[in-house]
């Protein structure tokens, strides 16, 4: 890996992923969702947070990751 | 990039993903073997993933990776580490990961980005690869003709998706 990453950097990227998040999410899709697991997939559009959106969704990852694909939003790191 | 060593150990953001990719046994031209953590391989559930890791253990291209006492210690360390830093969470399954590869030079395998950016912002001295760089090694190494392509593919049938610096290299690399 190469040098240290600025705080410019993090911020760079974090702010890519949450905008592409938002753009491809199938917000139908989110809105119809059982209020739970709406929250956990809106989280991870905000953060990009996999593991913690997915403790919140109370699903095992392998479920959320499966429901993060049915809602269209992209994984993006 | 650094020489890669022809050992890596891979967590399940990883494993997950890169298990629904059509070409997903070039992992196996580009390492000897790819350690799973016990803590890891809890985690598989869907019948894609968890076939494809069993064949791939049974032809000993994938091997089972045991805790230790010690590493556990030194993932929780890592995970301290993180605290207070401009850096995503980094979890236990993937602090693991971390700290076997710091302990035994592994090639980290996540799509994690707490995983991903510990070792530029914790400065640790431990490679960490996503699909990107697995596909950009196999680029380099004559395994994969068209990368562009490839990681369309990738994209298309993972959904999960490369950043714009990383398109920016490729088309650098390609002279696209």
């Amino acid at each position: 890996m190469g040098a240290c990453m600025s705080l410019d950097e993090v911020l760079e990227w974090e702010e890519e992923g949450r905008r592409v998040r938002r753009e491809r999410a199938d917000w139908q899709l989110i809105e119809s969702l059982p209020p739970r697991l709406r929250a956990a997939v809106k989280f991870f559009i905000e953060t990009g947070d996999l593991r913690l959106a997915q403790l919140l969704s109370g699903l095992d990852y392998e479920d959320f990751r499966e429901l993060l694909r049915r809602a269209r939003v992209p994984v993006l790191l | 990039m650094s020489q890669a060593s022809a050992e890596a150990i891979a967590d399940t953001s990883f494993l997950v993903d890169w298990a629904r990719y059509r070409r997903r046994d070039l992992l196996f031209q580009v390492f000897d073997v790819v350690y799973v953590p016990e803590s890891v391989l809890r985690e598989l559930k869907y019948p894609l993933a968890v076939d494809w890791v069993a064949e791939s253990m049974a032809s000993d291209k994938m091997a089972l990776f045991t805790e230790t006492a010690e590493l556990e210690g030194e993932a929780r360390r890592i995970m301290a580490m993180g605290r207070g830093r401009p850096l995503k969470r980094i979890d236990f399954p993937e602090a693991l990961c971390l700290a076997a590869g710091l302990r035994f030079g592994y090639v980290v395998l996540t799509e994690n980005g707490g995983a991903y950016f510990a070792p530029r912002v914790l400065g640790l001295n431990v490679a960490v690869w996503r699909a990107f760089e697995l596909l950009l090694e196999a680029w380099r190494r004559g395994l994969v003709e068209d990368l562009a392509a490839e990681l369309r593919r990738y994209e298309e049938e993972t959904l999960h998706l490369f950043r714009r610096r990383d398109w920016e290299l490729v088309c650098r690399l390609t002279r696209c």
